[in-house]
């Protein structure tokens, strides 16, 4: 009912916003094709030697989580809330 | 002497645009925060045009011939080229489980027809149907659905609001199909074979979208199913984590973690030229280029020491030094969270103490004290 309204206005927005601003699905500059050999590299290794998959991973996720801290402190409210 | 107004540390009042100060003497969101007026508020007033005035706009644009049950009526000639007696079949299939394979599609119908005769084939309800299958079977989809706009500002109301509250999900959109014939003992060519295109006109194409448009307008009001709602948040989810810039972090977590990418993620294949030392000579193998993996083996064949054991020692070890790498960036992650560790350090400057006391400066104190 009034959820799927809500959701579908929002979705809307989404898309919007996805058709105006920039295709973010690839990296930039060279650093998306870099990656893909890159890091078949390392699973090249990680495939003899796994536990260095779970190293490369959790250090992935970290990575991921300041990004992901340091993009979300970008907005007043939350980063209020964090501090 | 009249006292002087105190001014704000935060300076003078913003004067506000018309439109806030209607608002304000209405009493609008008198009491909300600052952030709330500003920033969602016109969010929801977009939100409630969107949905309360365009959409019936669209709605009422639409022709009157408005068909809450569509369907949809193709005729041809599906007859072979070289057979004009005996009894031509023709099937339609359902909705398939691997649109590569034929025979697990949902039969939604066949019928058989004397091949010297153009076949009708009658009505088709609003739906998904795949194929027409025969000796030449190339499996191919149409959808009834009608082509959505994707330019300029309709894209808000075509491609978000629409496919969403259709119960179709699919991307395909074209009103084409590709039919094919069967008949029985002999073979031969079709008129109609799998690589010609039958186009669905237009006009009965979007029969099915103002259906689809009337029907969920309406219906949103009074059904609910969890589907829906699923099916709305994973877009919502889908479309949130391909905005910029949010998109380059997913693209760069999949890059790192996923293993179900495709094309899957692998080395640079390896090219080798075999060489020689014969002056003038060139070796007849050439360059030749593989892909490591290939041609590799894991090197687990190290089982455990026990009667009937088959774990290899990666199965034994892996469980534990992942609990110790995922626990340890928990911890992690729950330190930088709380801002535990960065307060001792920062006392410690603050006080002139610790390692790190004489190689910063205290700061200089250059504002002045108001009297």
């Amino acid at each position: 009912m009034i959820i799927i309204y809500f959701i579908n206005l929002f979705n809307n927005v989404l898309v919007w916003l996805n058709s105006v601003l920039p295709n973010a699905s690839v990296l930039p500059w060279g650093i998306d094709a870099t990656m893909v050999s890159g890091i078949g590299y390392l699973r090249f290794f990680t495939a003899y030697f796994p536990p260095l998959g779970t190293l490369l991973s959790a250090f992935a996720l970290y990575l991921i989580f300041i990004l992901g801290i340091k993009l979300i402190r970008l907005f007043p409210i939350i980063r209020n809330i964090l501090d | 002497m009249k006292k002087k107004k105190k001014i704000s540390q935060y300076g003078t009042k913003v004067s506000r645009t018309k439109l806030w100060q209607e608002f304000r003497k209405i009493g609008f969101q008198k009491n909300a925060p600052n952030t709330i007026k500003r920033y969602f508020l016109p969010l929801f007033l977009i939100l409630l045009f969107t949905g309360f005035w365009v959409y019936p706009q669209v709605i009422r644009a639409s022709p009157s011939t408005i068909t809450t049950n569509a369907s949809l009526s193709i005729s041809g000639d599906f007859r072979q080229t070289d057979l004009t007696t005996g009894t031509c079949y023709i099937h339609v299939a359902g909705l398939c489980t691997d649109w590569t394979d034929y025979s697990t599609c949902a039969e939604a119908g066949s019928s058989s027809f004397p091949c010297s005769d153009t076949y009708n084939l009658g009505s088709w309800g609003n739906g998904q149907y795949s194929v027409f299958y025969g000796p030449n079977f190339t499996p191919s989809t149409y959808v009834f659905e009608p082509v959505y706009s994707s330019d300029g500002i309709w894209s808000l109301v075509n491609l978000g609001l629409i496919p969403s509250i259709c119960n179709s999900q699919t991307t395909e959109t074209d009103c084409t199909f590709y039919p094919s014939c069967e008949w029985s003992g002999t073979t031969g060519a079709c008129y109609y074979n799998s690589s010609t295109a039958l186009t669905i006109p237009t006009d009965t194409c979007s029969e099915f979208d103002y259906a689809c448009k009337v029907k969920n307008y309406f219906t949103w009001f009074f059904t609910d199913s969890p589907a829906q709602i699923g099916s709305g948040l994973n877009s919502v989810y889908l479309n949130f984590f391909q905005m910029f810039p949010i998109g380059y972090i997913t693209r760069f977590k999949s890059l790192l973690l996923d293993d179900t990418l495709t094309p899957a993620l692998e080395p640079p294949a390896i090219s080798y030229t075999p060489g020689t030392s014969i002056t003038d000579h060139t070796s007849i193998f050439g360059t030749f280029t593989f892909q490591p993996f290939n041609h590799m083996d894991i090197t687990n064949t190290i089982t455990e020491d026990t009667n009937g054991g088959t774990r290899n020692v990666w199965d034994i070890f892996m469980p534990y030094w992942n609990t110790m790498v995922y626990l340890s960036l928990g911890i992690v992650i729950l330190i930088k969270l709380l801002n535990l560790g960065t307060d001792y350090y920062q006392e410690q400057m603050e006080n002139g103490e610790g390692p790190m006391a004489n190689r910063i400066e205290p700061a200089p104190k250059y504002y002045k004290v108001k009297k």
